[in-house]
């Protein structure tokens, strides 16, 4: 990888100067963009508050290089990444190091596609195939390999790709190939979209291959994964349907190793959802059955390592802290207590939404208007009868215990042009039993929240909010938190939060940051000094646990 | 030694280039019609392309904010603004109930492979960049009160 990595990096600078000495004769000298980004820690050597204790390298850096370069249809581009000293505390530890980890050429035209090396790829909504990139998370997922894409019309989209998925500086075992299908038939029979309203389909298909020469005999070491979806859209109503089913595969602990069973299990997911807008309101519904079916490219691939597809929780995402304690984790593969006992084989559930603006000038609304957003979820596990996976007898649609259910409540209202509140309420169970493997399976919490926004002179405005939070069943007991805000529009902002857990017997801890951000056009910088609290972090629907730890936090983002 | 190698290259490429060059890319809108950024950014009045998350609060302060007064912008200077929703399957179906039930007049784009997010190397949302004449103008990431006075002052340099 490294001889061609440096390869490419060659051809790229080649490029460069090429271009740059000709810039004055060429007309096209194509486009150079990339982008930056830095973010480290300097941590304390101890903050006995919160049980922390400094790790072997007290600074840690993770980094990132991009660079693209296109001209006429073509482009070429690497990733540089380097975890040095170290890399950042909860971050995959297979990180640390550097180098290029990404690189990748690609032509494209207008009905044509075609990549070589790295790329990032999602069939449809992602249930077979999805590959990206989250910081955040520490996941880069990349397929190394061929991808095309053909699109004759604007009515139809076809791709083909074939590959290994990135995982750090090297790939995954598992090969993997697939072809998606993505249709418009109100476009293709030419039909009055106004009138009739738009209907889409797709097809996808993904094989997956890895060798096996373990003690399980026939284990299956090709997979094969189908999706059919469909779509229909008229001015106010959109309708969406997609199963997907795979087929025979053996079951893997939480720990990536193989269970000795006889038996082999296939796996389907059944997803709906419909939206209704209305005058100035919206109403979302969704329904989902995912069974077997959160898959690695490789047996042995944990946690965020090498995922194939994407099933993610569909559930409301908050932004609030005390809002991001309780978060679900969705259960949709095989999960094992210690023992290989099943604990899990998926979950049914769903979620409403209804959201609604009262306009300016009307009763509820007053003179400045008047926002409302009420929101519930439900998941419950899918129900199986027996422990031992071989002889355990599993059912589909057909809801066990409740692993999660939530209720939102969000009003938001303007006083005056310089002045708006936001208030919150949620209601939420967990299951920390089912969902974490250990704890009560009734986690009861309630949150109120509370948030001003007001706008001094000339682009200055403060930002405040307060929160609380009442639990039940937790030994970590109850928070309270508050957040103040100063911005200076649009280039400075200063902050101070505090997340205190008074109700913990075992510590009760404040975890406080003091930070401030400097921003001009694309670059950003931040510093801020404090504690993380020990928890998951969630982006959309996939977690990363991130240990507790104090110190000080740097981050720089630029991009041309 | 790589290291050095990259910034090296890095620091040249950005002394030396422009970005007149505009991007290939296709990306649906909400009736599910092709959309080509390219012919897009082309345009010779000026075009925002913001970049936002259904779950994302600060996206939506900016759009809300910038809804108030759209209407005056238009009128002013032939502005139109792309909302750019980079959601994926977790939440993009929000994103039409968002937009309808705020009454937002913008143009819905959906980047749900973060294609576009990628080529103009965006890091974070809210993130907006402002092109006229198929140049880039002005650029912009993170939102607090006031930055859409800022954005629009830079319009109407621009056009001037």
């Amino acid at each position: 990888m490294n001889k061609f990595s440096l390869l490419f990096a060659s051809l790229l600078l080649m490029l460069c100067t090429i271009n740059a000495q000709s810039e004055k004769n060429k007309k096209d000298k194509g486009k150079l963009s990339g982008s930056i980004e830095s973010n480290s820690q300097y941590y304390n050597e101890k903050d006995d508050d919160i049980g922390f204790i400094a790790p072997y390298n007290r600074f840690r850096s993770n980094n990132y290089i991009k660079l693209d370069y296109t001209i006429k249809g073509v482009s070429v581009g690497v990733q540089y990444e380097a975890y040095e000293p170290d890399v950042i505390l909860g971050y995959p530890e297979n990180l640390k190091g550097n180098g290029i980890t990404n690189y990748y050429a690609a032509y494209n035209s207008k009905k044509i596609s075609a990549t070589i090396g790295h790329f990032y790829e999602q069939f449809g909504s992602g249930l077979l195939l999805r590959s990206w990139e989250d910081r955040q998370l520490g996941i880069n997922n990349a397929i190394f390999g061929t991808r095309l894409i053909f699109s004759p019309n604007d009515a139809m989209t076809f791709k083909a790709i074939y590959g290994k998925k990135r995982d750090a500086y090297s790939f995954g075992e598992g090969l993997i190939w697939g072809a998606d299908a993505d249709l418009n038939l109100s476009k293709l029979l030419k039909q009055d979209e106004q009138k009739k309203g738009t209907i889409t389909t797709g097809f996808s298909y993904v094989g997956k291959h890895e060798d096996y020469d373990g003690v399980v005999a026939n284990l299956p070491q090709t997979v094969h994964l189908f999706s059919v979806k469909t779509g229909y859209q008229k001015s106010n109503f959109i309708l969406n349907a997609e199963y997907a089913f795979r087929t025979n595969d053996c079951a893997i602990n939480d720990l990536g190793k193989v269970i000795n069973t006889n038996k082999f299990f296939n796996g389907n997911v059944l997803q709906l959802g419909a939206t209704i807008t209305g005058n100035n309101s919206a109403w979302n519904f969704t329904l989902r059955q995912a069974k077997n079916f959160g898959m690695y490219t490789d047996r042995s691939a944990k946690l965020n390592q090498l995922l194939l597809n994407y099933v993610p929780a569909l559930t409301k995402q908050q932004h609030y802290s005390l809002a991001n304690i309780y978060v679900y984790n969705p259960q949709v593969r095989f999960s094992f207590l210690p023992g290989n006992l099943l604990n899990s084989t998926g979950e049914i559930g769903g979620q409403f939404e209804w959201l609604k603006t009262f306009p300016k000038n009307s009763k509820l609304g007053g003179k400045y208007g008047m926002q409302l957003n009420v929101h519930f979820s439900y998941y419950a596990a899918l129900a199986f009868d027996g422990t031992d996976v071989n002889t355990a007898k599993m059912y589909s649609f057909k809801p066990a215990n409740t692993n999660f259910r939530d209720f939102n409540i969000e009003v938001k209202k303007s006083w005056n042009k310089n002045f708006k509140t936001y208030f919150t309420y949620i209601n939420s169970l967990y299951n920390q039993k089912q969902v974490e493997g250990f704890g009560s399976d009734n986690v009861q919490s309630n949150i109120l929240i509370a948030e001003g926004i007001v706008k001094l002179k000339k682009g200055h405005s403060i930002k405040a909010d307060i929160q609380h939070l009442w639990v039940e069943n937790d030994y970590r007991g109850n928070w309270a938190a508050a957040t103040i805000e100063y911005a200076i529009a649009p280039m400075f902002n200063f902050f101070v939060t505090d997340m205190y857990n008074y109700g913990n017997d075992i510590k009760k801890a404040h975890y406080y940051n003091v930070g401030a951000s400097i921003t001009k056009g694309t670059t950003r910088l931040m510093i801020s000094y404090g504690r993380q609290r020990e928890g998951l972090l969630c982006v959309g629907g996939v977690c990363r646990l991130v240990p507790a730890s104090s110190g000080l936090s740097m981050s720089l983002n630029y991009s041309f | 030694m790589k290291l050095f190698f990259l910034f090296f290259t890095f620091f040249i490429a950005s002394a030396s280039f422009s970005q007149e060059s505009l991007t290939q890319l296709k990306l649906k809108d909400a009736k599910g019609n092709v959309v080509q950024i390219g012919e897009v950014i082309q345009s010779q009045k000026p075009v925002i392309i913001s970049f936002w998350a259904t779950w994302c609060a600060p996206c939506i302060q900016e759009l809300e904010a910038i809804h108030e007064v759209y209407e005056d912008w238009q009128k002013e200077t032939k502005v139109t603004l792309y909302a750019v929703c980079i959601d994926d399957a977790r939440s993009q179906f929000k994103a039409m109930s968002i937009y309808k039930s705020k009454g937002w007049k913008y143009e819905v784009l959906y980047d749900a492979n973060q294609d576009l997010k990628r080529a103009l190397n965006v890091a974070n949302v809210p993130n907006l960049v402002v092109y006229f004449n198929g140049k880039e103008i002005y650029k912009h990431s993170g939102y607090s009160p006031g930055s859409e006075d800022v954005l629009y002052k830079k319009i109407k340099e621009a056009i001037k």
